[in-house]
């Protein structure tokens, strides 16, 4: 025995196939791009987010002597530029007292 | 892919497939389409709304979460449209609200009207049925909701629908033996 559900079913033509087919290639290619785009910027934020970390670790733990030199040769810097300012004022103090005003 | 479930086959959707997209269509573009012709009758927008819907099958596809069949939530987006159709062509237009208590049930009426006449006698029949008495009778039959149900979705009363229903079982007992009987 035939179902109620039976009764609607009816075969479309070839035609509204075709053209129902046709319209979904386009909406589903745009799927396809735009999930492939997506997955291209994941991959580069996730590759440079990566590259990031592979930097700061080869900077904190690989090259450390490197950075104490370069801080060492900071202050070493610092303390020429301090032993200048003392030798000025001492220039300052001797013409003071030879009463030269400047 | 003709294996595959409806579910499985909405994920490969989602992804852009078009095999499972054209399997899709092959296994219930039938029964869709059919009902869609079936409520608001015209050939032309039918298939425009079948084919609208089909679009938004692929748009809805991402979000499509499994509660319940794919086949159900197809007929309530089909039922939407339909609706909206019939109701901007003012085809609802309030039902013969006599009150009706009795129930009669989709099994009843396929054991007294589907056995004992031609399938293709008994849809041109409800073919030719009012509006009001096809929708009715088409929501409580294909898509079995209940009459609470329909009654939400045509917006009429409960004892409305049983009227509609009733009246339109009435109709077809009427007019199918002069078409033919088995």
């Amino acid at each position: 025995m035939s179902s109620f559900k039976d009764l609607i079913n009816e075969k479309p033509s070839a035609t509204f196939r075709n053209k129902v087919l046709s319209s979904a290639q386009g909406e589903l290619k745009a799927i396809r791009t735009k999930k492939a785009v997506r997955n291209f910027w994941i991959l580069a934020l996730s590759s440079a987010a990566s590259l990031g970390i592979v930097s700061w670790f080869t900077h904190k733990f690989l090259q450390g002597p490197k950075t104490s030199n370069e801080l060492l040769a900071a202050q070493d810097n610092e303390l020429i530029e301090d032993i200048d300012l003392l030798e000025d004022l001492e220039l300052f103090e001797e013409l003071e007292k030879e009463g030269i005003e400047i | 892919m003709k294996n595959l479930s409806d579910d499985e086959l909405i994920q490969k959707v989602a992804q852009g497939n078009e095999m499972a997209f054209a399997t899709l269509f092959d296994r219930h573009n039938g029964r869709f389409y059919g009902y869609v012709r079936s409520l608001i009758k015209d050939q032309n927008r039918a298939e425009d709304l079948t084919q609208d819907f089909w679009m938004k099958i692929i748009r809805l596809a991402e979000s499509y979460k499994s509660q319940g069949s794919f086949v159900a939530w197809a007929y309530t987006l089909l039922r939407n449209a339909s609706f909206n159709e019939l109701r901007a062509n003012k085809k609802f237009d309030g039902a013969d609200a006599t009150a009706i208590e009795n129930e009669i049930s989709v099994a009843n009426f396929e054991t007294d009207i589907l056995s004992r006449f031609e399938v293709s006698d008994v849809k041109k029949s409800i073919d030719q049925l009012p509006d009001n008495q096809r929708v009715a009778i088409l929501l409580w039959g294909v898509e079995e909701l209940t009459y609470d149900d329909i009654s939400h979705e045509m917006k009429l009363s409960v004892s409305a629908v049983k009227s509609l229903i009733f009246r339109a079982r009435q109709t077809l007992e009427k007019s199918l033996p002069a078409r033919s009987a088995k």
